[in-house]
């Protein structure tokens, strides 16, 4: 044989191995999909069998005036013990909608059976997303001491395992943890925060004080400024007026109009007179945020400012004007029809479609 | 020199780049497929620990503007607007824009919704046709209509921009019914990532077989049709394999125009949607990529593959060839439109790896394949075909193909779990095989017709025959 004719056939050769192993790979992809899917499944009818089998026994335990120590006692004897991973989920079910007493027998059902340190050993060897789980879980079973741990894994560099130590931080709620969280806050420069946010507005009595003397500190991050004053508008707290009037004459028009929003979220009249000046801001969308806060704490004095504001260039500060005015009752609703003879075209229109939205909104509200 | 010879130097030569080629493709599916597979464990565990409730309940989830352009789509856009104001999201609002429908699209939208016309100042952010009207349903706040002259798909989703309140707007098409908690999911990643997020793609998977009832998909089976079939296969490798790849390597180039979400302010500034494209959600999302690298803005852009939209797919061959044609000339277009990004490394990994691919292996796939099966028919008439090559070549070509398509097959079947019955997997994995044997080669046939059609056919909707969703509680089998 020539070498030309070696070379074909071993190229033959080897593509004939090719198309032999991948065939091959195809069979065990088949039968790899259908054994995982039938073991899979087969797992997860059992544990959703065991956990019906459980759950009226756990049930009973938790509602009947038991105290921790009994509700373990009752769990010990009444359930087998490889029924443990279904009982775990079951559990862990229950406290994410239990409160009170009953979530507090639940934390100490948690640690005596041994769940707890369970989940702290995952937390501290295994695998990211196991770690997150088990953090996730640490959490809802309110562990105090599982503090330092969670504390230790929010320096991972994993979003989820971070995450899952904050949410589990926020949850268990001791000053410890909540300082935890406003440390990781001060310093985390991803601005993943708005997880942090919802892990906050989970406890925000609990974060509130904090927040607020943050923002009376001051931080030189802008963007985490903007968060820190969006939490503040969002919990609703009227002690944290003084300090947001405070951003309101901000130099960075962002921060302006984000602390006219916070304002209107508070709902504290005490603010209508500096929101009223804020019309004037040289900025699009602080006027427009101090439009929209006016009428969300419906500070009647300013509806002559809001009229004024009809004519207003940006088309933004028009809109929220006339919406500000639309919630101010019978004083607003005049001054708003004032609007529809103006001779600007844009001022009529902004004016004529809040009147017929909320003409057809109020009809919808009656029948 | 012969003719013969000739021939047979450039059958040789075609069959090596051929080869090499294939090499190249499947090796960048290999990688997509790996990175999609870790993203898809990643995201199975994720999902234990992301409570939607917290979402939902959230005074910082953002509200969201859905789009529903529609032209003649009386058979199917009651039931659309009914899924999306069945929605579960803290604060959204439903914006229908008619386009010129020439059917009673308008006035079934009046009737059920009891629609009041308003005068509503609209501003022009981005360009689009004459709007008639904006209309206000007195039983559902968050219903908007618009009525405009007819500009076409892109045009209406311009007016809707338009029209919309809301920071971040959601395309979807008319004939698509999207999952109770599927906007929650799909903006999940604005929530998380609020300064760089602009843009998220959600799945969409195939209704045909499945039942439907009130606007709510209950049981998901496949269906009969060969057609459908081989589509669900398909839209399961694009979606669970190659988005979510594509996604999890930052280089995700298609967000679908039936399910995406996007930053509505980084919208008007790229100027919106194209007008004269038929593939303007793969343009815009382009262009997004372009002006943002442009800007050194940080930015990202996700496929999430949970969150899921179901439509129907064609199920005749007439159909289903127009809807390939459209796509490739779509494709054709974003990628021309665009073409300073391709090998440019000002674009980074778009330019040098999203881009090329997409060009190189979408654009002009089709038409290399149909040359080597042609070259295969001129090796045969010459005498130059090497039967066991031949042979062996296929069937690591098909085997290959089917590889890929099982690991889609895998993710559906061990991450998402769609498709409850282990009936529907197996036939999945038989269609696996099945697409390689006609199916391939016609799409290939269609998508190199979009070339002729790409310089003689003038930009319109394309329209699909729908049966329908209120006429039917189970989806086809198909009536002809």
């Amino acid at each position: 044989m020539t070498g030309a004719g070696l070379f074909t056939a071993s190229i033959a050769m080897s593509v004939t191995y090719a198309v032999v192993g991948l065939f091959a790979l195809v069979i065990l992809m088949f039968v790899v999909l259908i054994v995982l899917r039938l073991v899979g499944e087969r797992r997860e009818r059992i544990l959703e069998g065991r956990k019906e089998e459980i759950l009226p026994v756990v049930y009973e335990l938790l509602t009947d005036d038991s105290t921790a120590e009994e509700v373990v006692a009752g769990l010990r004897s009444g359930i087998p013990a490889h029924y443990r991973r279904a009982l775990e989920q079951v559990l862990l079910e229950n406290a994410r909608v239990l409160k009170g007493r009953e979530l507090e027998i639940l934390t100490v059902v948690f640690e005596q059976l041994g769940y707890v340190d369970e989940d702290i050993a995952t937390v501290q060897k295994s695998r990211n997303l196991e770690k997150a789980e088990s953090a996730f879980h640490l959490g809802t079973m309110r562990t105090a001491y599982a503090v330092p741990y969670l504390v230790s894994i929010l320096s991972s560099s994993s979003p989820e395992v971070k995450f899952s130590a904050l949410n589990a931080l926020s949850k268990i709620g001791t000053p410890e943890a909540i300082e935890a969280v406003m440390d990781y806050l001060a310093v985390d420069n991803e601005l993943e925060t708005m997880r942090v946010a919802e892990v906050i507005l989970e406890r925000k009595q609990a974060f509130s004080p904090y927040l607020e003397k943050w923002l009376e500190r001051g931080e030189p991050d802008v963007s985490r400024l903007e968060l820190l004053i969006d939490l503040v508008g969002v919990m609703k707290d009227t002690s944290a007026v003084e300090v947001l009037l405070k951003y309101l004459s901000d130099p960075n028009p962002t921060v302006r109009a984000k602390s006219a929003r916070a304002l209107g979220s508070v709902g504290d009249m005490r603010s209508c007179d500096r929101l009223s000046a804020a019309l004037f801001d040289t900025d699009t969308a602080a006027r427009a945020e101090a439009a929209s806060a006016l009428g969300k704490l419906q500070c009647t004095d300013a509806i002559p400012l809001l009229k004024a504001g009809l004519v207003d260039p940006a088309f933004e500060v028009k809109m929220n004007c006339a919406l500000a005015l639309s919630r101010m009752g019978e004083e607003g609703r005049a001054a708003l029809e004032d609007g529809l003879s103006a001779t600007e075209k844009q001022e009529r229109g902004v004016v004529a479609e809040v009147i017929e939205v909320q003409n057809v909104r109020e009809g919808v509200k009656a029948g | 020199m012969h003719f013969k010879d000739i021939a047979g130097s450039f059958i040789i030569i075609l069959n090596l780049l051929i080869f090499f080629y294939f090499a190249v493709l499947n090796t960048v599916y290999l990688v997509l497929f790996s990175a999609a597979f870790l993203e898809a464990k990643k995201y199975a565990t994720r999902r234990k620990i992301v409570d939607l409730y917290e979402v939902f309940r959230s005074p910082l989830t953002p509200s969201v503007s859905l789009l529903i352009p529609a032209y003649d789509e009386e058979a199917g856009v009651l039931e659309a607007v009914k899924s999306t104001l069945m929605l579960r999201y803290p604060h959204f609002e439903v914006i229908v824009i008619n386009d010129g429908s020439t059917d009673r699209t308008l006035e079934l939208l009046k009737e059920r919704y009891k629609l009041r016309r308003i005068t509503k100042v609209v501003q022009l952010r981005v360009p689009c046709n004459t709007i008639r009207g904006v209309y206000i349903s007195t039983e559902h706040e968050n219903l908007v209509v618009v009525d405009k002259e007819n500009g076409g798909k892109s045009d209406a989703l311009n007016a809707g921009i338009n029209a919309s309140r809301h920071d971040l707007i959601c395309s979807i098409d008319a004939d698509s019914i999207l999952e109770p908690d599927a906007l929650l999911k799909v903006a999940r990643p604005f929530i998380e990532r609020p300064l760089d997020t602009v843009a998220v793609g959600g799945v969409i998977r195939i209704v045909n077989g499945c039942e439907v009832v009130a606007g709510n998909v209950t049981k998901v089976e496949l269906p009969h049709s060969y057609w459908a079939n081989v589509q669900i296969v398909e839209y399961l490798r694009a979606f669970l394999g190659g988005r979510m790849g594509w996604s999890a390597l930052r280089s995700l180039l298609i967000i679908s125009g039936a399910f995406g979400i996007f930053d509505r302010s980084v919208v008007i500034e790229v100027g919106g949607y194209r007008r004269d494209t038929v593939g303007e959600d793969m343009d815009l999302v382009v262009r997004m990529h372009r002006h943002l690298r442009e800007q050194k803005r940080k930015y990202r852009m996700v496929f999430v593959p949970d969150p899921v939209c179901w439509t129907e797919a064609p199920q005749k061959y007439g159909e289903l060839g127009r809807q390939r044609d459209r796509w490739q000339r779509g494709l054709i277009e974003s990628l021309t439109g665009n073409l300073r990004m391709l090998l440019n490394p000002r674009y980074g990994v778009i330019g040098l790896f999203a881009m090329p691919y997409f060009f190189f292996f979408e654009m002009l796939g089709p038409v290399i394949e149909l040359l080597g099966y042609a070259a295969v028919v001129l090796a045969v008439v010459l005498g130059y075909l090497n039967y066991q090559f031949f042979f062996l070549f296929l069937a690591l070509a098909v085997l290959y193909g089917v590889i890929v398509s099982l690991i889609a097959v895998y993710l559906e079947g061990i991450a998402f779990k769609r498709y409850p019955k282990l009936g529907s997997l197996l036939k999945m994995g038989l269609y696996c095989f099945i697409e390689n044997l006609g199916y391939r080669q016609l799409n290939s046939w269609w998508r190199s017709k979009a070339y002729f059609t790409y310089f003689t056919r003038k930009r319109k909707w394309g329209k699909s025959v729908r049966i329908g969703y209120k006429q039917v509680s189970s989806y086809p089998p198909p009536t002809a």
